[in-house]
């Protein structure tokens, strides 16, 4: 969706900056459709639910003729794709429907526990990127060396670890057992008079474990990726030009080729975001992080289908924009992307 | 044969072309590609790994004498020791022997997901690249729909809307992991049926189906084989995943996620690690050793991508 072209002929061209409106514009409206696929495919997979959706709903000692009223108004005996239009309407609203287990509405719900999930995230890719690029970097200088060895070895070890298995032996090695150095549950410290900087510094230690499991899963992908680019990069005549003219090889290497070695990186962003939030969810449940993720735990438990449908709608419109935000954000550093 | 060998012992002109032709017949690329394969250490080690764990899953009653689901509340929470060389668990259950029939239920797991994905992913994505047109659009359309939607929420949901259990599991995976392979098998019909031999086939009057299974479909399985063996990792890590937070494999059924559940104890998290930490190392080796053979098929499909 974003062709590279050589400056020759796009360099009479406007530019990426006159485009990136209309480009960001013409995005959203591709995702319109496509999130209205995906708003059909989840109402298809919750309403597939067996048994009476109103009996999940409500107290099953509610008088039987309320109920029948509260089935009419809901539609509940409606084609299913009537009853989807009707909940469609209501999305579009911005209305998400009520909690069944909190009696609350969802969106306030959601609101409330959105703010950790993205600081967890962010703090996951933090983890992901402070490991993986240095990695990267180093193995595709270093080739053949025993550090590329050790590296690709515990690549595929983390590749290959599942989260939850090594947020579980953090929780044991650094948090109850072990050394018993940070919490091992929640965002703060409960009843604690922490103010300011103290604040801070309490949730950054409930940060820290937390991201880390996270952000372990996405630093195999990251390696081999720099890796894969910095090689390429390296390979090109203006590297070996700056080696002509007698440069250092730091100055050749950290000043010529990594900043465009990393440009590809930031598309990573874009890709890896749909496994941190599935990872979310099971990070978030051991850690008893306040997140969405632990929502969705909970919903799940409850069958609390609202939540659930709701849930899964901001997930895949978490993972479109985030993929966009990635495209922009590759032909900001990459002045050879032209926006079509 | 043995009328054309001539009597100082070697082959006749025609035994040699005959040898020579057959071996051109011979699918050479699986043969020159397992050729590469077997000299990649790191992915006949991952071979070796993933065979170990195979057989020791399908030799449980012979490696314990113990029966995964009796319950017995006497031996509870026996540590590692005689009689129970990895301890029992609350009800009593032999820990080693839920590892192993344990095992059995992860690998099936993942198998069969992944080869219900790979059978839809294959069909769709055959459909869509080779008819093109509305049927190409609907197909990718519906493919984008399942695939912008993160994948673990919606298995989640969907196997907390069904009934959770082994079943339920397979079903689950399989329903929601097919779009990679579609887009793939899509991606490389598209490109083989502008072929020249596939043209030909045509020419001839070949039926659309021949023409799909007999001359794309098998030029199209390597990229496939590699999404699909590396797809087997993932599903059992989501099963893992699944199961560990309730709404995958059921108890008294045991598999290495439901098992890792326990841990959700704060007591076994502290003071019986033989409950959880045998399952995470057995789903760790079984997701490194299929991850260690699907990247060496790939290489070995594809030597360009060595780096």
């Amino acid at each position: 969706m974003l062709p590279t072209c050589d400056r020759g002929s796009c360099g009479s061209e406007t530019g990426w900056r006159g485009g990136v409106v209309g480009y960001v514009l013409r995005r959203l409206v591709q995702m319109g459709p496509m999130l209205l696929g995906a708003s059909l495919l989840i109402f298809l997979v919750v309403r597939m639910a067996p048994g009476d959706p109103l009996a999940a709903m409500v107290d099953p000692r509610m008088d039987p003729q309320k109920m029948e009223e509260m089935r009419a108004r809901l539609c509940l005996d409606c084609p299913v794709l009537v009853q989807y239009w009707g909940w469609l309407k209501e999305v579009l609203r911005g209305d998400l429907g009520t909690s069944i287990r909190f009696q609350v509405p969802v969106a306030e719900l959601i609101g409330a526990r959105l703010g950790p999930t993205i600081l967890l995230g962010m703090a996951a890719f933090g983890v992901t990127y402070l490991v993986g690029i240095p990695l990267g970097v180093l193995t595709a200088v270093r080739r053949h060396s025993w550090l590329e060895l050790t590296v690709t070895v515990l690549s595929f070890a983390a590749l290959s670890m599942p989260a939850f298995f090594f947020g579980l032996l953090l929780l044991k090695l650094f948090a109850l057992g072990g050394l018993r150095i940070l919490p091992s549950s929640g965002m703060i410290t409960p009843g604690a008079p922490y103010r300011g900087a103290a604040a801070m510094l309490d949730v950054a230690s409930h940060l820290v474990l937390p991201a880390l499991a996270l952000g372990l899963s996405g630093v195999a992908g990251l390696v081999r990726y720099v890796r894969a680019s910095m090689v390429e990069v390296l390979r090109q005549d203006y590297v070996r030009t700056a080696r002509a003219k007698g440069l250092a090889e730091k100055q050749v290497i950290y000043r010529h080729a990594l900043r465009n070695g990393l440009i590809p990186v930031v598309t990573l962003v874009g890709l890896t975001l749909p496994d941190i939030v599935g990872g979310a969810i099971l990070t978030e449940s051991i850690f008893v992080w306040p997140g969405v993720g632990r929502l969705t735990y909970t919903a799940l438990l409850e069958r609390d289908y609202p939540v659930l449908m709701a849930l899964n709608l901001l997930f895949a419109g978490m993972v479109m924009l985030g993929s966009l935000a990635a495209d922009v954000g590759y032909a900001l550093v990459d002045p050879r992307v032209r926006y079509e | 044969m043995a009328l054309l060998r001539r009597v100082d012992g070697t082959a006749s002109v025609e035994a040699r072309w005959q040898r020579a032709s057959r071996r051109s017949r011979s699918p050479g690329v699986w043969h020159e590609a397992w050729e590469r394969f077997s000299r990649n250490r790191r992915a006949m080690l991952g071979l070796w790994l993933l065979m170990v764990l195979a057989l020791s899953t399908l030799l449980a009653p012979v490696l314990t004498p113990h029966d995964p689901e009796t319950v017995d509340v006497a031996a509870a929470e026996l540590p590692p020791g005689p009689g129970h060389p990895l301890g029992t668990d609350e009800l009593g259950r032999d820990v080693l022997a839920r590892l192993l029939y344990g095992g059995r239920v992860s690998l099936t797991v993942g198998l069969a997901a992944v080869a219900l994905y790979v059978m839809i992913g294959v069909a769709l994505g055959a459909a869509a690249g080779y008819y093109g047109g509305w049927v190409d659009s609907l197909i990718m359309r519906v493919t984008d729909a399942v695939m912008i939607i993160p994948f673990f929420p919606l298995a989640l949901t969907m196997a907390a809307v069904f009934r959770p259990g082994l079943y339920t599991t397979m079903m689950v995976l399989g329903l929601l992991g097919w779009t990679g392979v579609c887009r793939l098998v899509r991606g490389e019909f598209l490109t083989l049926r502008e072929r020249e031999y596939v043209e030909a086939a045509r020419a001839e009057g070949a039926s659309d189906l021949r023409i799909v299974f007999r001359h794309i479909l098998p030029n199209a399985m390597g990229p496939v084989a590699v999404a699909a063996t590396l797809g087997v990792a993932s599903a059992i890590m989501s099963e893992a995943g699944l199961s560990f937070l309730g709404f995958g494999v059921q108890p008294p059924t045991p598999s290495w996620g439901n098992m890792l559940a326990s841990a959700l104890s704060l007591r076994a998290l502290l003071l019986q690690p033989w409950l959880w930490v045998p399952p995470g190392l057995m789903i760790f080796a079984a997701v490194l050793a299929v991850n260690l053979v699907g990247e060496g098929l790939r290489e070995a499909l594809d030597p360009q991508l060595r780096g």
